[in-house]
């Protein structure tokens, strides 16, 4: 390194290649960085930010993770607290307990009809169907299965028979619409099973949550 | 004696504007870092304390409605924005949704909260906390008639439909600034416990 100053006493030949070297002349020389020094600076700052954004990204997705679970468990409870609301009704109407439930036409597999207005029903599903915001002018905005503008959530309940023996000394989910295995013949409860599924910055996430309900309060 | 003279080169102007350009971007950077960090933690803390409020209300509003009888004395319609139950000592459990600037909510003028009577609308409470204001409070109700009493003649219930309940929700903390407000929708529906016929 050759420095050039205005006075000619001034002359440096050459610096050290770390700290201050004084020469004969009494010239201080301060060497700065070297390319390996900055860039090491740059990735410990860069470290620094990328685990500063790291955080706030994950702080953010955490945030709406648990706001939308607490909506889905809200909309899974919503469909157990209908099929029970429909078993209470058939009591009213002297109608089988499950009447509604597992004798829908196409399946055990259903979603809920319910806008609002008119007595909710069941009707057959083979999938999660979406979850929209509802535009009908009686219960706009109101989470539903009808027609609406579209949200994150889809979903489906299933229906499955509680059979017994016939001497009631065991009991087993049957895994059709019918207590159709031979050892366990009477029908004795419903397990309803609620399904609601989601999607979020393209992560695919499900709950599920369940209730026995049986022919008697 | 010589003359001994000490030369210390220093920086040029060059070099020391691009100096203070790399450190006030560096600064700019991690200062920008910094407050969109503080931003959106007060955000997760707002939407936090609007997720807590929810499952509060919801867990209330379903226990009430669980083991109260709705109250048929009034007139219902489909939806609306107060729920009213009768317990069995004749004191109505009333909760709705307060008119902006509510005295009752204790809250800026802005602020609309949810309130619970106990005592037949004497005396009101907040069910939702200070900052959290209440956007929708709707109430779905069926049947709006009750299926327990007995009309016309002869004699017959209006309907056989077991009383059910549904609340749809939505919520805002409103923050000092508008971009650390949080919101939450949310809906449920409880069915009635109460069996009497």
């Amino acid at each position: 390194m050759k420095l050039k100053m205005p006075n000619a006493k001034c002359q440096i030949s050459k610096c050290g290649k770390f700290g201050i070297r004084n020469l004969a002349f009494g010239i201080h020389v301060l060497p700065g960085q070297t390319i390996m020094e900055m860039l090491l600076v740059f990735l410990i700052i860069s470290m620094g930010l990328y685990g500063a954004v790291t955080l706030i990204v994950a702080n953010v997705t955490h945030q709406e993770a648990d706001a939308d679970h607490l909506v889905a468990m809200d909309l899974a409870r919503e469909q157990l607290e209908l099929a029970q609301n429909k078993r209470d009704s058939n009591w009213l109407n002297d109608k089988d307990f499950d009447f509604g439930m597992t004798n829908i036409i196409g399946g055990c597999t259903a979603i809920t009809n319910w806008n609002g207005s008119a007595v909710p029903s069941f009707v057959f599903a083979a999938s999660a169907q979406p979850v929209n915001l509802s535009s009908l002018a009686v219960s706009l905005g109101m989470f539903t299965n009808q027609v609406g503008t579209a949200t994150v959530f889809s979903r489906w309940l299933n229906f499955a028979p509680i059979c017994a023996k016939p001497d009631h000394s065991a009991t087993a989910v049957s895994a059709t619409c019918a207590c159709s295995d031979p050892a366990y013949t009477d029908k004795v409860g419903l397990r309803v099973l609620s399904n609601v599924k989601w999607t979020r910055r393209g992560s695919n996430k499900s709950l599920s949550i369940y209730t026995d309900m049986y022919d008697w309060r | 004696m010589g003359e001994r003279k000490v030369c210390l080169p220093g920086y040029s102007l060059t070099e020391l504007l691009v100096v203070i350009m790399l450190f006030a971007l560096a600064m700019g950077i991690l200062m920008d870092t910094y407050i969109q960090f503080t931003r959106l933690s007060h955000k997760t803390s707002n939407a936090a304390v609007v997720q807590q409020d929810s499952r509060f209300a919801f867990e209330y509003i379903a226990r009430a409605v669980r083991n109260t009888p709705i109250d048929y004395s009034v007139t219902w319609a489909i939806s609306s924005s107060t729920l009213r139950l009768l317990p069995t000592n004749g004191s109505a459990i009333i909760i709705t949704q307060s008119p902006a600037g509510d005295a009752r909510c204790g809250d800026a003028a802005a602020i609309s909260c949810l309130l619970v009577s106990t005592n037949g609308g004497v005396n009101w409470a907040p069910l939702t906390s200070k900052s959290v204001n209440v956007k929708k409070f709707k109430v779905y109700l069926q049947p709006t008639t009750s299926p327990f009493v007995l009309t016309g003649s002869p004699a017959d219930y209006p309907t056989d439909q077991q009383p059910f309940v549904t609340v749809q929700m939505e919520l805002e903390y409103v923050a000092a600034r508008a971009v650390e407000n949080a919101t939450m929708n949310a809906q449920t529906t409880i069915s009635s416990r109460v069996y009497v016929r």
